[in-house]
């Protein structure tokens, strides 16, 4: 027993020109409409819901990433982690290793102000102890207090004005770690994003925009978006193409 | 009483502002904007949008325009097949009866 075929014969097809195939084609097609086949299709996701979907990607770190951020606004991106102690700070050769060793680096300014140190040093740390300038002494100051000393026969005043008016030298400020050749407590904030976080970049928009939140993932968002408009979507940087994806979505809605 | 026009005796049309279409191999793919849809059509279904985009047409216009634009005889293209093709659009929002209006 043969079956019998659905379609009209089309071995001939061969000799036919593309507009003859054209037509059988569609002959073909209205056979099986007259059979029920749909003319049309509707996609089950519409197209409003395919452009919405762009926001629902997410971030998932596969290994931890961590992030150092100075004063000046400058990031670097790597994996290495720094040894932090209470009361000494960030260990500084740990520093130059992860700088070092960054995947990824950002000039200064490109950090804002959320996520810089909460302490900056004023002045760096310098091994000059005969500098002049680094003994603070307030000559007409003193001298004023001098007189006061000499009017007055209490000792407890005597102290409390020659504390007031002590030089503040390096040489006397024994408590003094900022110059720590191994240690350093202030300049550098360091943030980590351990394996496994999974960060949705759609949680860092705000009515249309981005308003990465005042966290370890705001920071990554932030240095994200940085990322993406000098690369585009160029291949490197973690969850970029999500990144990509959603900028270009709210590229639609303006 | 008077019975209902059916969907042969009604009168369509479509606006094509309101959708974005690209052929791909003689199937269309149409974006329709109000809906926010997007919608498949082979050359039957999307030659009864364009039909009627143009000029609004009866349904048994539209069949014996269909039958001339794409060289087809009545056995060929039924009208059974337009009139559900019809109603298929219509209900999609790709076409619409001019007849719902008044």
């Amino acid at each position: 027993m043969t079956e019998k075929p659905i379609l009209p014969d089309t071995t001939e097809s061969e000799d036919r020109t593309p507009e003859e195939s054209r037509i059988a084609e569609r002959r073909q097609l209205l056979m099986l409409g007259a059979a029920g086949l749909p003319m049309m299709l509707t996609l089950k996701a519409s197209a409003r819901e395919v452009l919405v979907s762009q926001l629902n990607c997410v971030v998932n770190f596969t290994s931890r990433l961590r992030i150092l951020v100075d004063c000046d606004g400058k990031a670097w991106v790597g994996t290495r982690n720094i040894k932090y102690e209470d009361g000494k700070g960030f260990k500084v050769a740990d520093i130059t290793k992860f700088k070092d060793e960054a995947t990824y680096s950002f000039p200064a300014g490109d950090v804002p102000n959320n996520w810089l140190p909460d302490t900056c040093p004023i002045e760096e740390c310098s091994n000059d102890d005969d500098d002049d300038d680094d003994y603070d002494f307030d000559l007409e100051s003193a001298s004023t207090e001098l007189d006061e000393l000499m009017r007055t026969s209490l000792p407890a005043q005597a102290d409390g004005i020659m504390l007031a008016s002590k030089p503040k030298g390096k040489d006397d400020d024994d408590e003094d770690d900022d110059c720590d050749e191994d240690w350093i407590d202030s300049g550098y904030a360091f943030y980590e994003l351990g394996k496994n976080t999974t960060i949705t970049p759609a949680d860092h928009l705000s009515g249309g925009s981005w308003s990465p939140q005042n966290n370890n993932k705001g920071l990554f968002i932030t240095l994200s978006l940085i990322y993406e408009s000098r690369h585009g979507e160029t291949p490197g940087w973690p969850g970029i193409s999500c990144i990509v994806s959603i900028v270009n979505y709210l590229g639609t809605q303006n | 009483m008077v019975a209902a026009p059916s969907l042969m005796e009604k009168t369509w049309t479509s606006d094509s502002g309101q959708f974005l279409a690209v052929e791909y191999d003689d199937t269309y793919l149409v974006y329709f904007k109000p809906s926010g849809d997007t919608h498949f059509l082979n050359f039957l279904s999307f030659g009864i949008v364009d039909a009627v985009s143009k000029t609004a047409l009866s349904g048994t216009e539209l069949h014996e325009k269909l039958k001339t634009d794409f060289s087809l005889t009545s056995s060929e293209l039924p009208v059974a097949l337009v009139t559900s093709t019809i109603g298929e659009l219509d209900q999609a929002g790709l076409i619409s009866s001019v007849d719902n209006s008044k």
